[in-house]
């Protein structure tokens, strides 16, 4: 695209969105990416018309078969298909992954503006929380705090965007710090804007890209730990279809030669994962506004 | 007639570090003036005088830590944060470089139209009707108003900065280094239009700049600045052409010329700018001037010498230091015009 057309684009109403979809197309990684998270969405939305069998109704004539026409990905121990059952657990993942993002993204956001913007000393206080915070290893600290409250859906989310937030709030504060300084913020002060609206409509707009392509990373990583967690036991409890506690459930029937009862959670993990990480690559591009 | 612009003894330090010394750089130190209304008054110096220190603090975007600022009869320093707020609404500034002076993820319309909303002189339509009137006014298409800043020009972008300073209708504007960063063509075009202005807006101008053809183009009366203190005032033709400080003759002779017949006559600048670190007493030129002696380590005041001269140097009291008639170039040879 020329850069008068772009520039063409960029003018009218919805151009930006039109613009980015673009720029993805040029893009097949990212491309690739967004083409893998649709389809997972789409997947854990349509899940109860497309599965050929429900999630936690076992067929006991049935068990520990190997993938076939009538099972795709075979059966478990209880004669569970796994094909379904993969599918239904992407609604429980997403959920997982999307929900602690965005409690982590905000809470991270707010305390990082605070910490780069407000002054010394909540800077000092909000930072050395986070670094208490990340002084855990992640998967320690999510679990010491899903046992110390109880597994629960609602539990599991919390514990993982507690082990996120200091990512954001760090990744924010130093945007913020360094933006605060820039020309522009000290002609917004020249021309009368209040401190707060400085930092709302100067400093955050041009801060908080980057946060978003960390976020998409994080979601990966979110579904990672959620998996992890209820794979150990802690999180979602057997037997709920979540791709953690499936491989758990299968995971004594590897060396008896069932494969098919942890490879195709596995696999759905590892792609979903892949999705998020090739959309984040691409997103730093999309957003930056001086490569419009 | 009261000066729509009146500074006393302003200062400002900074506080360094080196190594276990602590010291003082002095970037502005006692600095005094005025503007009158109507008048475009220079400052210039190299790089590192302190110019621009002067021109923040003028509108406290930096606190001074000594010394008073009024706008008319109203003081600026020591305004509670509201007062400071209304205030601001009669003092703007521009920027030197327009691509880091503009939001650049705000339309320019938003950009220009934004003081108006935040002070509450218009809502709606009006803030848009005014906006367009003002783009008109500084040279820009209505079409641009809904263009982000990369989408435009340098000299555009500076137009956009002048048009957002404009827009509150200020008696006084500082103008910090506004042509610097735009190609020599682009620089005549905007200082066309910042005289065009003045008249028709009645507006007066504290231009700062290191470009001695740029500050006699714009400005009735020039202060040469240098190491955070004002070593020379007076009006333009008068500094051009009877320079009496060293400095401002150190400064006359780095503007390119294209006549070798004069560049003979030129003196080279030796030495570094002076960088006033816990300066010493007396004259802060002394490295770099010929006419150096004894006499010049002793401190030195800023004053009057003629009808609207100031200078501040001992050789030039003691008639050490000759007074030299410059031969000057027409303005129009020295700008682009």
């Amino acid at each position: 695209m020329s850069v008068a057309a772009v520039a063409d684009v960029a003018t009218q109403a919805g151009g930006r969105v039109r613009l980015a979809w673009g720029r993805l197309r040029s893009n097949r990684v990212t491309l690739a990416g967004a083409v893998i998270v649709a389809l997972v969405m789409v997947v854990a939305i349509l899940a109860p018309v497309i599965a050929p069998y429900p999630a936690l109704v076992g067929n006991p004539a049935a068990v520990l078969q190997p993938p076939s026409l009538a099972h795709p990905f075979g059966t478990d121990q209880t004669g569970f298909d796994i094909f379904s059952r993969v599918l239904y657990a992407a609604r429980l993942d997403l959920t997982i992954a999307v929900g602690a993002v965005a409690i982590a993204f905000s809470a991270g956001a707010l305390f990082g503006a605070l910490a780069g913007y407000v002054g010394r000393l909540p800077d000092e206080l909000i930072m050395r929380v986070m670094d208490m915070l990340s002084a855990f290893p992640d998967f320690v600290l999510a679990m010491g705090v899903v046992a110390a409250l109880g597994p629960s859906l609602i539990n599991l989310i919390f514990a993982i965007a507690l082990v996120n937030l200091p990512i954001y709030a760090r990744l924010l504060r130093s945007r913020v710090l360094s933006v605060r300084e820039l020309q522009y913020v000290t002609a917004a002060r020249a021309i009368g804007n209040p401190r707060w609206r400085i930092l709302l409509v100067h400093i955050l707009p041009n801060s908080i890209a980057p946060l978003f392509v960390q976020s998409t990373l994080q979601a990966g990583y979110a579904i990672l730990t959620a998996a992890g967690l209820s794979f150990i036991g802690l999180g979602i409890k057997v037997p709920d279809a979540e791709w953690g506690v499936m491989i758990n459930m299968g995971i004594r029937y590897i060396v008896s030669g069932q494969w098919w009862i942890t490879f195709f959670p596995g696999a759905a993990i590892a792609i979903t994962i892949m999705g998020f990480n090739l959309i984040g690559d691409g997103l730093q591009d999309l957003l930056d506004p001086r490569r419009r | 007639m009261i000066p729509v612009l009146t500074v006393r003894h302003l200062s400002r330090s900074y506080r360094l570090r080196q190594g276990w010394r602590r010291r003082t750089l002095h970037a502005v130190d006692d600095v005094s003036f005025e503007v009158m209304p109507g008048e475009t008054v220079a400052l210039v110096g190299e790089s590192g005088s302190g110019k621009s220190t002067v021109a923040r603090c003028l509108l406290r975007l930096e606190e001074p830590d000594g010394g008073r600022v009024f706008l008319g009869d109203e003081e600026l320093t020591g305004a509670s944060a509201a007062r400071l707020r209304r205030l601001r609404l009669r003092a703007q500034i521009v920027f030197q470089d327009p691509s880091e002076s503009l939001n650049p993820r705000m339309k320019v319309g938003a950009q220009i139209g934004e003081p108006l909303h935040l002070h509450r002189l218009a809502r709606g339509r009006e803030v848009r009707s005014r906006m367009l009137e003002m783009l008109d006014l500084c040279g820009l298409e209505p079409q641009h108003a809904d263009l982000y800043p990369h989408q435009l020009s340098g000299g555009q972008r500076q137009r956009v900065g002048l048009a957002r300073a404009l827009i509150t209708r200020p008696r006084f504007v500082v103008l910090d280094e506004p042509t610097s960063a735009l190609d020599v063509s682009v620089q005549a075009q905007l200082l066309n239009l910042l005289r065009r202005l003045q008249r028709e807006l009645d507006l007066s101008y504290l231009f700062i700049t290191h470009d001695l053809g740029v500050a006699r183009w714009i400005a009735q009366r020039i202060l040469v600045m240098y190491a955070g203190q004002i070593v020379e005032a007076g009006p333009t033709e008068e500094l051009f052409s009877r320079p009496l400080h060293p400095y401002t003759r150190l400064l006359l002779d780095a503007i390119p010329v294209d006549s070798p017949r004069m560049r003979r006559q030129r003196e080279s600048p030796a030495g570094e700018p002076y960088i006033a670190i816990d300066p010493a007493p007396g004259c802060r030129l002394i490295g770099r001037c010929r006419w150096a002696a004894a006499e010049c380590q002793a401190p030195v005041e800023l004053l009057d010498s003629g009808p609207r001269r100031l200078v501040r140097c001992v050789g030039h009291f003691s008639g050490r230091v000759p007074v030299v008639e410059r031969e000057v170039l027409s303005p129009s040879q020295t700008v682009m015009d």
